[in-house]
């Protein structure tokens, strides 16, 4: 029988018990077993993987389209500090106490909690050159149309577009947090020294948010290396689109190269850790 | 400068709002843009009269009697509106002859097919009859995932007798054969007859040479004040089996002895580089117009290659076009077309007679007949092809009469598709030289199939 203070020790672990457990079997131990997957060439339908060793590294060094699509992705990263600028910029406006406000939040939330696929599809639709509502808006202004998705030169900028769209609501969230965490007595005293807006947004506003900062930089530049769905859909000519990770689903459920496709994944892992840790030494978490 | 706040605020919620509604309104279009491609879907309509036809399996050696214990089947295939009625009708009609088989029947979108088949059959959770691509065969036989068709159901002797061979070569080992054939596709053309007429062309006449079919594109295609396609002669997209149709109209062998790829020929580049000139040269389609299909059922195409099975498909989707389908224009006197098919194959942990039974039942002569009437589908079966139910459409005729002058299909696999698709966009989007492309796509698919013989 437990005694009351260990009763109460375990009462934590019971309620983070059932997470913990979800998160292992749907990712850490599926995380873990592409390491070992990547030395064979297991194909899904092959019961018996043989061990292959390294060579589905070394293949993948010499793979071009391994390098495109992480240069494609790579490209994406042009995505984040778009995305925290227009996420702050929605931030600043709705930040203020006035009738409607809530309407705003909740309007410019919405994008965020809808399906990324049925957004998605909605944009491949918007995006078409023929008979898409953004060529016709253009047209009815007397430019002339420009092919978007379906042009290999537009196509990366159609992607990203749609990802603003789709994530600054939730950047404007954690902005919002901040911004109401800031006390108005700062902008009281500024204003009495005589700054305008501009300087107290500079010296005050931007730098009390750089947890906040922190904190999404991290977490959207390992997103960034985490977009699927979207180039799913959003499908450009030339694999202009193709992501590392479309490149690994690609290889592993439309080629059955689970094997090979593990060891991409392994790359895209140490790509990530190297990036996340050097961002933590640049920004000096520890003093956040 | 809050008012100037309150305004952007406002435009931008406006914006938002306005994108979430087009999200909300999105749902009918994307479902019939997605799927779109090559897969028939005659009208369903056509259902109710098939119950009351269900086959019984082929009578001769079907030993459906001798199934005394019950056995459940769970049957998988990609979804298209009017198969899907055929299959759930012989599943009825089976489990009506004998009351020990049930069969559950599912059906999924083409594009996640494969992506939930693959690792479903990988935890032995697949289901116990499925429809595979020819082209995947090898590799599931190979790794022991099928188990082959009961010989008491279909002995081999019937295999080589009954079906189109084209259709059996990647399925038979060790003198067994591990999937019946099954939605077997060739090329045809097909072709609107108002925008015929309009062009000053006779509509019941299709373009019968490559010099026809180039020149009717021309007259076909009529561009924007902006000289943007508004309408187009010829759908080229540079799906593959089209493409590779060309390349054997021009007498391309297309792989050697030892089974590799040979595509850097002047075969191949006569074939590719008229295919291609006629989008960068005869400016006939674009990649940036809508989709060969849309503009086709939308009255925007006047002609587009596409599989026979698509006769059931533009009946139902647009029913106001009236077209004509017409045998592929020949070259130099040849009217081949490539032969792609994919085959119903049996789980290894499925009853194996029960199995055997059902997927009988899906594609014996009565089956089939109806897959062709409905669908426009060929029968893999060629004693059907002079059945005179299937001729009586003439559209449905031409389907059959393809066949008679068509070859196995070489790039039946999802990479070798994917190499085909890029090097295409390459010519028509990048203007690069047939020859050097070509170049590359051999290296590419040979590095392709090297990868697939080490699996």
């Amino acid at each position: 029988m437990l005694s009351s203070k260990n009763r109460n020790k375990l009462i934590p672990y019971l309620f983070v018990g059932p997470a913990i457990l979800y998160f292992a079997s749907v990712t850490l131990i599926p995380a873990l077993m592409a390491l070992p997957i990547s030395f064979t060439n297991w194909s899904i339908t092959n019961p018996k993987p043989r061990f292959v060793g390294f060579s589905n590294y070394q293949l993948l060094f010499q793979d071009p389209m391994f390098f495109e699509t992480t240069w494609n992705t790579i490209c994406m990263a042009s995505y984040i500090p778009l995305v925290l600028a227009l996420g702050l910029l929605l931030a600043l406006l709705v930040n203020a106490k006035s009738f409607g406000n809530v309407i705003y939040r909740v309007t410019f939330y919405a994008p965020v909690v809808t399906s990324t696929i049925a957004a998605a599809i909605v944009f491949e639709w918007l995006y078409d050159p023929s008979f898409g509502l953004l060529n016709s808006i253009l047209g009815a202004f007397g430019i002339s149309g420009i092919g978007w998705v379906k042009d290999p030169n537009t196509s990366l900028m159609s992607v990203i577009l749609f990802k603003l769209w789709k994530g600054a609501g939730a950047i404007m969230i954690i902005y919002l947090a901040g911004l109401q965490d800031i006390p108005t007595e700062l902008y009281e005293s500024a204003a009495l020294d005589g700054a305008s807006n501009t300087k107290a947004f500079f010296r005050i506003t931007l730098p009390l948010l750089r947890p906040q900062h922190i904190y999404l930089l991290m977490t959207q530049t390992i997103g960034l290396f985490m977009i699927f769905q979207e180039t799913y859909i959003l499908d450009g000519p030339l694999d202009s689109t193709k992501t590392i990770v479309n490149y690994i689903y690609t290889e592993g459920f439309k080629n059955m190269r689970m094997g090979y496709a593990s060891a991409m994944s392994m790359i895209l892992f140490v790509l990530v850790l190297v990036l996340a840790v050097a961002q933590k030494k640049i920004v000096k978490l520890d003093t956040v | 400068m809050k008012k100037f706040s309150k305004v952007i605020a406002m435009s931008l919620c406006i914006a938002m709002m306005l994108s979430v509604a087009a999200c909300g309104a999105a749902p009918a279009p994307s479902s019939s843009s997605a799927p779109a491609a090559p897969s028939a879907s005659a009208s369903s309509e056509a259902s109710p009269a098939a119950s009351s036809e269900a086959p019984a399996p082929a009578a001769p050696v079907a030993p459906i009697d001798s199934i005394t214990a019950p056995v459940s089947l769970v049957h998988w295939q990609h979804t298209s509106a009017a198969r899907n009625a055929i299959v759930t009708e012989l599943a009825e009609g089976l489990m009506k002859k004998n009351k020990n088989i049930t069969i559950t029947t599912e059906y999924m979108p083409m594009g996640d097919y494969n992506t939930k088949l693959l690792p479903a059959m990988a935890a032995g959770t697949g289901p116990d009859t499925m429809q595979i691509e020819a082209g995947q065969f090898e590799r599931f036989v190979k790794n022991g995932n099928l188990q082959p068709i009961d010989e008491r159901v279909i002995p081999v002797a019937e295999f080589e007798s009954a079906f189109i061979p084209e259709t059996l070569s990647a399925l038979k080992r060790d003198g067994k054969y591990y999937g019946i054939p099954t939605d077997v596709q060739t090329i045809v053309l097909y072709w609107n007859k108002a925008l015929f007429k309009d062009a000053g062309l006779d509509p019941e006449k299709a373009p019968n040479t490559w010099e026809e079919l180039q020149e009717y594109a021309k007259k076909l295609t009529k561009y924007g004040a902006d000289g943007k396609i508004v309408q187009s002669g010829l759908g080229m997209g540079g799906y593959s089996p089209v493409v590779e149709s060309f390349m054997l109209q021009c007498g391309a062998k297309l792989v050697d002895d030892k089974g590799k790829f040979t595509v850097n020929t002047p075969e191949v580049l006569e074939a590719y580089t008229f295919a291609s000139e006629l989008v960068t040269k005869d400016k006939v389609y674009h990649p940036e117009f809508m989709s060969r299909w849309t503009a086709f059922r939308t009255g925007k195409g006047a002609m587009v290659f596409g599989h026979p099975a698509m006769l059931g498909n533009f009946i139902e989707t647009a029913p106001d076009v009236d077209f004509g389908v017409a045998l592929v224009p020949e070259h130099k006197g040849n009217r081949n077309v490539a032969v792609t098919s994919w085959a119903f194959g049996i789980d290894k942990k499925a009853d194996p007679l029960a199995a055997s039974v059902w997927l009988d039942a899906l594609t014996n002569e009565e089956a089939q007949t109806q897959w062709a009437v409905k669908t426009g589908e060929i029968p893999s079966r060629k004693a059907l092809h002079d059945s005179a139910e299937i001729n009586k459409d003439p559209r449905v005729k031409i389907g059959i009469d393809s066949i008679k002058s068509a070859s196995y299909g070489k790039f039946q696999v999802s990479a070798y598709g994917s190499v085909w698709k890029k090097c295409w966009e390459r010519l028509v989007l990048n203007n690069e030289a047939p020859a050097a492309v070509l170049a590359d796509a051999e290296k590419q698919l040979n590095a392709e199939r090297a990868k697939l013989m080490a699996d």
